[in-house]
């Protein structure tokens, strides 16, 4: 979908035809949804989030001027509410009782023996990105999940190129440090 | 090339996406480094664990019923009750809301004058230690508004406030869905996020559970 075909569709939305704003929804829905879960590995949460992504977008496009794109704007605000939402639930950890999460529930009894480690491997390196400072994380996960240029990662984040490949650099570093420490 | 010249670069060379030149010199760096030599193969490393990384699909399905879950959230909110706007109402709406719009904005104006003792946020500032914070006000609004007075405002609680955290993701989700690029609400941003990155996450969660408190008004 080109810039013009997104502007064509917000135009016709802002105009009142429902059915844009739909399309529009498909079109991304993948996109952030994966965004979103993995910044917060729970995929119940994660659903939320995105809902929520939506449904500000759908209040918010009927403002839009299409001074940036449709993509890095549904991005950045799908960024932000997970921040926001990973913030909430590190205030309910800090003073809740319960801090066992899903995972540490997360049952292996009936998997087989590589399948285990490939599950613990992969908590892990869930762990290691939820640990990382946030701007780290946004930009690790933009850059290295959804493969971004630093130029449209520089939109979202609102940070130099220069600057974004540091955070690059360190959260990997950081993922790398952590994960030589915990993995057997 | 220096340590902090090739340690970004690292990263690229793990990827293979420096070119020739880039890629002899910073193997030149590294032939004479320890250091950044062991930074070097611990990229290395950590892309290769990354790519055997298996991630946890979604439920079957999870896409197909997305948008109508979304649509029903939407119905919920636009219609929580049955309710017909008149048609002659819904010609006026725009003047209504423009005029309203400009009563409100002439209201936050004065509102936002430098008070010592206008603080939506003092409750939350005084509970802060140190005599310099309990001066400080700030407020999403003198951040929209971008006004000087909220501009100098913002400058000293991010020096001075590591608190707002939350205040700010909002004016940035506001600034950005708004389209509204103001300069000196970006400044107190990034400075915020500045102040925010030299701070532990307890410090950050016990922060954010005063504003909690307080700010839901806001």
């Amino acid at each position: 979908m080109t810039h013009d075909d997104e502007l064509d569709l917000v135009e016709r939305f802002q105009a009142g035809d429902e059915q844009a704003f739909n399309t529009l929804t498909l079109r991304y829905q993948e996109k952030i949804y994966w965004v979103v879960r993995r910044m917060i590995p729970d995929h119940d949460e994660a659903d939320d989030v995105v809902q929520d992504v939506f449904i500000r977008a759908y209040h918010s496009l009927k403002s839009f001027k299409g001074e940036s794109s449709v993509y890095t704007w549904l991005y950045r605000i799908a960024v932000n509410l997970s921040l926001n939402e990973i913030r909430r639930r590190k205030i309910r950890k800090t003073f809740s009782l319960d801090e066992n999460t899903t995972e540490q529930h997360r049952s292996y009894e009936d998997s087989p023996v590589e399948e285990i480690e490939k599950q613990e491997q992969a908590a892990l390196i869930r762990q290691a990105i939820d640990r990382l400072p946030e701007k780290q994380k946004k930009v690790f996960i933009l850059r290295y999940y959804e493969e971004m240029p630093y130029e449209e990662i520089a939109k979202i984040v609102r940070t130099s190129v220069g600057g974004l490949k540091a955070n690059y650099f360190h959260a990997v570093k950081k993922i790398g440090e952590f994960l030589k420490h915990e993995m057997p | 090339m220096k340590c902090h010249d090739v340690e970004y670069l690292l990263v690229e060379l793990a990827d293979g996406t420096l070119d020739a030149k880039q890629k002899a010199s910073v193997e030149e760096h590294l032939a004479a480094c320890e250091q950044c030599a062991m930074d070097a193969i611990l990229i290395r490393e950590t892309f290769a664990v990354l790519r055997t990384d298996v991630e946890e699909l979604p439920p079957n399905h999870y896409f197909t019923t997305l948008l109508p879950k979304i649509r029903t959230r939407l119905e919920k909110k636009e219609h929580p009750w049955t309710f017909t706007i008149p048609v002659w109402l819904e010609k006026l709406a725009a003047p209504l809301t423009v005029g309203a719009m400009a009563m409100i904005l002439v209201g936050l104006f004065r509102a936002f004058e430098p008070s010592a003792e206008y603080s939506p946020l003092k409750s939350i500032v005084e509970q802060v230690p140190g005599d310099e914070m309990a001066s400080l006000v700030v407020t999403p609004a003198e951040m929209l508004t971008g006004s000087q007075y909220g501009y100098q405002a913002n400058e000293r609680v991010l020096e001075a406030l590591p608190n707002a955290n939350t205040l700010v993701e909002s004016m940035k989700n506001e600034l950005f869905e708004r389209e509204m690029p103001m300069p000196q609400a970006e400044v107190g941003v990034q400075s915020v996020e500045r102040t925010l990155d030299g701070l532990d996450d307890e410090t950050v969660s016990q922060i954010l559970d005063r504003l909690n408190e307080h700010t839901t008004t806001l």
